[in-house]
């Protein structure tokens, strides 16, 4: 497999004003300005194939803007190296620009008081696609992402989920290798969440362009990526499938018991957590390492009269708090 | 490619439909321009009163330059408050992923509103000034030349807001380097009385000038039907050029100091 994006010990720092309270402080800042440095990202490396998706995750303040607009060209890295499809993207940032597509969730490419119609018509043109080529395929996103309907309502008419699909209709138009996606989800509904993660599959399956997905939603992480690297402070904590991160690095499955009468006090097993006790209902964690999840439902069932018992893998949020709390370590780094 | 596939005028001509929402504002706002024309022609009349000719220029020519430089003036839309806003919010960074740069995209956007903007400036103006003080005083040609003149000042006025803009990547607020471009362009520009009112010496210093290419120089030559259309022409070819490499150096220069956290 041909990879597309590679950096090694990416780092970069942001550089701000101290401003402190007070008239005082103030006119000591003009005279002395004192600077407090940041480091967003620090000896980041990432490796990424055609084709793949991959999600860059983690709260708030980790890195993964930062990151995906140094992938993009967007801000230059105090030191590293980056490649992305063979190019360096601040000093060929224009044949670049051809290759990749970008949809930042907070930053909007569409214009406001005119149909998306027009902005896809408009980036046909700089991108330099032929007029019958730039028709076909605004055709054919228009299908894709379900927006034909509102092809001719302006921008500022649109619902959020509708005005995200056009965004991301907007960044393949000119057929990108890779899509950069920037918090895509950012205050959607569930509904509307589950289609644009619908689509983002279907484009990648049918048309293979690789996707590089930032996100602190599990959702978007459980749904789309296939690989997943956690950062936290600018930094590598995980990297691995998304299936290694939800089945294996984890190694717990979650059970549920609804009780046909008052439920009893359970009997303490080794590996067994109760996360929550009820009356008539009762939630435990099984650490798979130190007992199977059958012999639990065993001796549950065995103990007292159960109406209803459901066994489900830890939600891949609680492992990724967990994974920045520091309680889990492991993973392909 | 083909002139209809060509990125600049496909901005421009989204910038005449955004301008479309904008559109019935900008004439109630504008109508203004004919308290300002009706104010200043009664007052050239005054000065008018006891002489034909004033440099050159009657009391008809007087009023109607007014009417081509305020047009300008009254016609663009501001472009330095959104590059200023936008090198704050970070806006110009997403620009980067782009394969035209933001200057262009911006200021094609610019002209294209001030294309629209320029029509309706220009008929107001010209009723006003053709009940104040008459009828056009020149011929299609110098209607010809005011009209190209009118729009290399709109590119010219483009990039000193792109240059004023785009200092907002060193200062908190580029505010008051606007209101001393403004008052330039006012003063020593020639935007309420032609430059040739001033002591020879000075006006030929102030005539080279690029804030003379904004006002002064499509005034002038249109009402002095063509006259001098290639030098005033020149000099805003001259201007577009400097300006642009200036823009470039001062943007190139910019983007690296780019600081855009979060998402």
């Amino acid at each position: 497999m041909e990879t597309v994006i590679r950096t090694a010990g990416l780092q970069k720092s942001f550089r701000s004003r101290v401003k402190n309270p007070g008239l005082k402080a103030s006119v000591r800042t003009l005279l002395r300005p004192q600077w407090k440095e940041t480091e967003a990202v620090s000896n980041l490396g990432l490796e990424v194939e055609r084709g793949d998706m991959l999600a860059l995750i983690g709260p708030n303040g980790a890195g993964k803007s930062t990151t995906i607009k140094m992938l993009t060209g967007i801000l230059y890295p105090d030191s590293g190296e980056i490649d992305v499809l063979g190019l360096n993207p601040h000093t060929d940032r224009k044949r670049l620009a051809y290759k990749i597509g970008t949809v930042f969730g907070q930053k909007s490419q569409l214009w406001f008081h005119l149909p998306p119609a027009d902005t896809f018509n408009l980036l046909g043109t700089i991108y330099g696609i032929p007029r019958r080529e730039a028709e076909k395929r605004i055709a054919y996103l228009s299908e894709a992402f379900e927006i034909t309907d509102f092809m001719d309502v302006p921008t500022r008419k649109l619902s959020l989920g509708q005005r995200i699909r056009c965004e991301i209709a907007a960044g393949l138009i000119h057929e990108p290798e890779i899509l950069f996606l920037d918090e895509p989800s950012i205050g959607l509904d569930v509904v509307a969440k589950k289609r644009l993660r619908e689509l983002i599959r279907r484009i990648n399956e049918d048309s293979g362009v690789t996707v590089f997905l930032t996100s602190h939603d599990a959702g978007d992480i459980e749904s789309l990526g296939r690989r997943a690297v956690v950062i936290d402070e600018g930094r590598t904590v995980w990297e691995g499938t998304v299936k290694d991160l939800k089945y294996s690095l984890l190694n717990t499955r979650i059970i549920d018991v609804k009780f046909a009468e008052p439920g009893p006090c359970v009997p303490a097993m080794e590996g067994v957590t109760v996360l929550k006790e009820r009356e008539w209902s009762l939630k435990l964690e099984v650490n798979l390492d130190s007992i199977d999840t059958a012999s639990v439902i065993n001796t549950i069932t065995g103990s007292h009269p159960v109406a209803d018992i459901t066994v489900a893998a830890t939600p891949l949020e609680d492992i990724i708090a967990r994974i920045y709390n520091g309680e889990l370590k492991g993973g392909a780094l | 490619m083909s002139l209809s596939r060509s990125p600049s005028l496909a901005l421009m001509g989204l910038g005449i439909r955004n301008q479309w929402a904008y559109l019935k504002t900008f004439i109630l706002r504008n109508l203004f321009l004919i308290v300002i024309l009706y104010v200043f022609a009664s007052l050239w009349k005054k000065v008018y009163a006891d002489r034909f000719e004033i440099a050159g220029f009657d009391l008809c020519r007087m009023v109607w330059y007014l009417v081509v430089t305020e047009a300008v003036i009254f016609g663009k839309s501001e472009l330095w408050p959104t590059v200023q806003r936008e090198v704050k919010d970070g806006t110009v960074a997403y620009g980067l992923v782009r394969p035209l740069p933001y200057p262009r995209i911006v200021m094609m956007r610019f002209l294209g509103e001030g294309a629209l903007r320029l029509l309706p400036v220009i008929i107001l103006g010209s009723l006003t000034a053709r009940l104040t003080a008459g009828g056009f005083p020149s011929g299609v040609a110098g209607m010809a030349s005011g009209l190209l003149l009118s729009a290399g000042a709109l590119v010219l006025m483009a990039q000193m807001e792109m240059l004023v803009g785009l200092a907002a990547f060193v200062m908190e607020d580029v505010t008051p380097l606007y209101w001393i471009l403004q008052k330039i362009i006012f003063i020593f520009g020639g935007l309420y009385f032609p430059l040739d009112l001033y002591p020879a010496r000075f006006a030929a210093v102030l005539k080279v000038l690029p804030f003379a290419h904004v006002a002064h120089w499509p005034g002038t030559v249109t009402v002095m039907n063509g006259a001098l259309f290639l030098r005033a022409a020149g000099g805003q070819v001259f201007w577009g050029v400097v300006l642009g490499l200036i823009i470039l150096t001062v943007y190139r220069g910019s983007i690296r100091r780019i600081e855009v956290q979060g998402g």
